[in-house]
């Protein structure tokens, strides 16, 4: 059964995770270029940190962002959510 | 390998409806010089690199353009939802409704299905990266194009992302051509 994704709660750890996913994916063109930056290498383990609790936090109370984020409750979940081409 | 996960790397939220303007967009799904051929480019172009920078960045940006398809896609199917084939019609695009209803699928704007003919991956580190160099451009002066004519603010937020990542991807590239051209010296 599926709710209704555009609350608060979701809207707010999926706006993280666009911005952090993002400045992931930039920082690592970045550093492919810059292997020797080790002040990016910093950020860059820093944000994936970031990038991995707001999923979680995302998936706790919203729906799965991938096969495994998927609930072990009675529904086969990854379902649910918002699939391009749309967006939350 | 890849990962699908359920979200773009952007959020695409068009309110408006128009098929010609999705018509245009459709270049950077299916034409020559749009996500789909950057992607296929460089990830197949990866598989001759021996320097790991360019294995690398080569993956990396070729992972980024498949996103990047997802979202012109995106920008597409939510422009014609719902939009029937007299719709279809008054906008100019009713060719295109013939062959495809209001799906989304790979040609260029001019109606020429996706061609691999559009891209070339040659074994020559030199040779891929000076066409990459190029395409990067290519498909930064068709975002330039895009938004010489739509007016939709939704749509122009996400064409000008875009636009700015090719112009990022252009300069990763020119650094790694100066990496490469120095190894030769």
């Amino acid at each position: 059964m599926e709710n209704n994704y555009r609350n608060p709660e979701c809207m707010k750890h999926m706006q993280c995770l666009y911005e952090i996913d993002f400045f992931i994916t930039d920082l690592t063109l970045y550093l492919d270029t810059h292997p020797e930056d080790e002040k990016a290498i910093e950020m860059l383990r820093e944000a994936c940190k970031q990038k991995k609790m707001h999923t979680k936090e995302f998936e706790e109370c919203c729906y799965p962002l991938t096969p495994c984020g998927a609930k072990c409750d009675c529904e086969w979940d990854w379902l649910f959510g918002v699939w391009p081409p749309f967006s939350l | 390998m890849f990962t699908f996960v359920k979200r773009t790397q952007i959020p695409v939220k068009i309110n408006n409806r128009n098929p010609r303007l999705a018509s245009y967009i459709l270049d950077q799904y299916g034409g020559p010089d749009g996500e789909l051929g950057a992607s296929l480019r460089y990830l197949s172009q990866r598989f001759a690199q021996t320097d790991k920078m360019g294995i690398a960045l080569l993956t990396d940006i070729g992972t980024e353009e498949l996103s990047h398809l997802e979202m012109v896609g995106s920008i597409v199917a939510q422009l014609t939802k719902g939009e029937g084939a007299k719709s279809f019609d008054r906008y100019g695009v009713g060719d295109y409704y013939m062959s495809h209803a209001n799906a989304v699928y790979p040609s260029s704007a001019s109606g020429t299905p996706w061609s691999a003919a559009t891209i070339q991956s040659k074994a020559d580190p030199i040779a891929d990266i000076m066409e990459d160099l190029a395409a990067e451009q290519k498909a930064r002066a068709t975002y330039d194009n895009i938004l010489r004519v739509s007016d939709d603010p939704d749509v122009n937020n996400v064409i000008r992302y875009l636009r700015e990542r090719e112009v990022v991807h252009f300069q990763r590239f020119g650094e790694l051509l100066d990496r490469l051209q120095s190894k030769i010296k």
